[in-house]
């Protein structure tokens, strides 16, 4: 078969027996799962054995793209990774979650495509050090023995020399040593400045596997040129005519920004995007010479700076450049090391468990020995990189609930985004919002969603949230349950987000053209005239939201197989203790609130969470998918996870 | 080649090969970076195979960073 949009075909790789397969992609897969992550977990459900130790042989790791990447469609450069995640999400070490990672590329999955796989499945572990080698004319594995050791960035340089494009670099996902060393919290790179797959990186390790090369000369053919370019560019115009529309990363006022943007020396976006969300800057004074920061958090040095009280940015560029080249994620590593020089100061860690390191708060080199102790699993670093819980039953605490001053945990990882602080930054509260509170708790990997326009920001209004819901391609009936005249009902509204948000990993495009506010890319007739016009698989706009709804709920059966349920939904005990004992703002007080900023009880929580399910039509006192939903989805054949749970 | 109607700034370049894309996608009709006419490898260079045609300039309606511009008159 002819594929449009798509390159065809799915690439097998047994990094044991070192087989090599080429699978053609399906025309129904395609269809029904459109693809990214809904072909990936797909794979996964059918590939992946329950309750394998994700650090096993056993483990199987999917890298893919979807049918929009790597065209002109703006913000078409979206990548997934789909697998069983290294952190232990359960107190007894039994429980590890099966979700995606979305992360940018450049090169990494334009080239996949242009090779001509849309999904790579990766099974097994190599005897020795490897590296795949994915191109148009062959598929290797090949030796990695140069590289294993050395840092993400180190690596990157020695593979694009070996393996330049004609015109340009070859695609590139890598590890550094964090994920060689098994690190739980490790993350890799892609095409250098993406960052992709936290807590994913060591299921690579335990195989062996350091990168991912991908080059190719194929093509991604379009079906109707002439429509899909005339629906690009209209998108287009309506997203730089935006009023909040800038190509590059905002960077804050005052100081910040203005330092921020003079220490800048590079931009870094995703291919075909408008908004290059990424910039690199770098320190000049000779004595931190190449100490860099590249990200899309603008806000994390000066965070960084203030809680671990660094001198300067010489200093917390050169920490943030230190795990970002071994590969640590720099939120976990960051909490981590702050509670365990709290529990050091306050004497439950001796100078013995810390293999002597002197505590010395604020000391950059007392940070970076403490990174190293981690990378290379030393003294108390080697508790550190078990995870979470691991970590806390060795301080002899509870990790959901003793870390007061610190984050919020839920299915052992720490949350991004932390809804009893982010009130405090604007105005107008985020609080326990769709995306924000409600959709970092009840997602797979405890991430926020990435429904934008609910990021609390002035300029983001009630009426705006409203026509994001409109836009999102919602029914009056669906409207009428969500919205009264001046409020929306959290949990309802969570699941279109989460399902919004799923639809565009599916098509490979990122939402964020438009920095912070997503209103011109919320347009789900849009997204179908892309799609159809691209793949000639016509789609209404409302069958595509279903499509991201039935790979929610596939998402959620992978995991209702490893024993989740509503009580891993459970509101983090810290959010509890911030109903009655405020957080200090510099506006004063803070109390947990919703989206309007009115301060939330236990009740409106757990009701938060009883609609979201209800809305879902799922099973409110399990919090797990009904036979009636899936078979309503078309996934009737996967009734039986749900019937054993 | 030589484009004396465009000017290029490697150092702003984001690496989102939108220039590539529509390069391949108008000469080829599929889109393909490899099958463009630009070479990007920044910070280092952007510049133009032999098999550019020396009048075009869509590229440049397709950057939106700056660094790939068209020069007044060309």
């Amino acid at each position: 078969m002819e594929y449009y949009g798509y390159a065809g075909n799915i690439l097998h790789v047994d990094l044991s027996t070192r087989q090599i397969r080429k699978e053609p992609l399906h025309a129904d897969l395609a269809r029904k799962f459109i693809g990214g992550p809904g072909v990936g977990l797909n794979l996964l459900l059918d590939i992946l054995k329950p309750s394998v130790d994700p650090l096993s042989q056993e483990n199987v790791l999917v890298f893919g793209t979807g049918p929009l990447l790597g065209t002109l469609v703006p913000g078409g450069g979206k990548c997934y990774l789909s697998t069983k995640y290294s952190i232990p999400a359960s107190k007894d070490g039994k429980k590890y979650f099966v979700s995606t990672s979305m992360f940018g590329s450049s090169r990494f999955g334009a080239m996949m495509k242009n090779a001509g796989y849309d999904h790579i499945v990766i099974t097994g572990r190599a005897d020795k050090p490897c590296y795949l080698k994915v191109t148009d004319e062959d598929v290797e594995i090949r030796d990695a023995s140069d590289i294993w050791g050395k840092d993400a960035y180190e690596a990157g340089r020695v593979l694009r020399t070996r393996h330049q494009g004609k015109t340009g670099k070859c695609g590139t996902w890598i590890i550094g040593q964090a994920g060689e060393n098994l690190v739980r919290f490790s993350l890799g790179w892609t095409d250098d400045w993406h960052n992709a797959g936290r807590f994913a990186a060591a299921v690579a390790g335990a195989k062996n596997l350091k990168a991912i090369v991908t080059l190719g000369e194929k093509r991604i053919k379009i079906a109707d040129g002439k429509r899909f370019m005339k629906v690009v560019k209209e998108k287009r115009q309506e997203i730089v005519s935006h009023p909040n529309y800038q190509p590059t990363a905002p960077l804050g006022k005052g100081r910040t920004g203005t330092l921020l943007t003079e220490l800048m020396v590079g931009i870094k976006g995703c291919s075909g995007g408008m908004c290059a969300c990424k910039s690199i800057h770098e320190v000049k004074e000779e004595k931190y010479r190449g100490a860099r920061f590249g990200g899309s958090f603008p806000s994390l040095p000066s965070m960084l700076q203030m809680q671990l009280q660094l001198k300067d940015y010489g200093e917390t560029f050169t920490l943030l450049g230190r795990m970002n080249s071994y590969g640590l994620c720099v939120s976990t590593t960051l909490n981590m090391m702050r509670l365990v020089t709290q529990q050091y100061e306050r004497g439950v860690l001796s100078k013995d468990d810390m293999g002597g390191l002197e505590l010395k708060i604020g000391n950059l080199d007392y940070y970076l020995a403490l990174v190293e102790k981690i990378v290379r699993r030393r003294d108390i670093g080697a508790t550190m990189a078990e995870g979470w819980y691991p970590l806390c039953e060795r301080l002899g605490i509870d990790a959901a609930t003793d870390y007061e001053t610190g984050c919020a945990i839920t299915k052992g990882i720490d949350l991004l985004v932390d809804a009893r602080i982010w009130p405090s930054l604007f105005k107008q509260g985020t609080g326990f919002s769709p995306c924000m509170g409600l959709g970092s708790i009840v997602h797979a990997k405890a991430k926020h969603t990435h429904s934008l326009t609910y990021w609390s920001r002035d300029e983001i209004s009630f009426a705006d949230v409203r026509k994001d819901a409109e836009k999102m391609g919602l029914t009056k009936e669906e409207l009428n349950r969500i919205f009264t005249e001046d409020s929306f009902d959290t949990g309802r509204l969570e699941k279109y987000g989460g399902e919004a948000e799923t639809t565009y990993n599916l098509l490979g495009i990122c939402d964020t053209a438009v920095h912070w506010a997503n209103d011109p890319m919320r347009d789900m007739p849009w997204l179908s005239q892309a799609y159809s016009a691209a793949t000639g698989f016509d789609i209404t706009p409302r069958e595509l939201l279903r499509a991201g709804e039935r790979v929610f709920n596939l998402e959620k059966l992978l995991n209702v197989r490893e024993g989740f349920n509503r009580k891993d939904d459970r509101i983090p005990p810290v959010y509890l203790q911030n109903i009655e004992t405020p957080l200090p703002a510099r506006e004063g007080d803070r109390y947990l609130t919703d989206w309007f900023g009115k301060r939330c009880t236990r009740e409106d929580l757990e009701t938060m969470l009883d609609t979201y399910y209800e809305e879902r039509g799922w099973d409110i006192e399990k919090g797990i998918p009904t036979k009636r939903k899936l078979t309503e989805l078309g996934l009737e054949q996967f009734a039986e996870i749900v019937e054993s749970a | 080649m030589e484009k004396v109607n465009i000017n290029t700034d490697a150092n702003k370049c984001a690496e989102c090969m939108r220039c590539q894309l529509i390069c391949s996608f108008t000469y080829t009709g599929s889109f393909n970076p490899e099958k463009s006419c630009i070479v990007i490898n920044p910070p280092d260079e952007i510049r133009f195979t032999d098999k550019c045609k020396k009048e075009c300039i869509l590229c440049t309606r397709h950057c939106e960073f700056g660094a790939i511009t068209r020069l007044e008159g060309g």
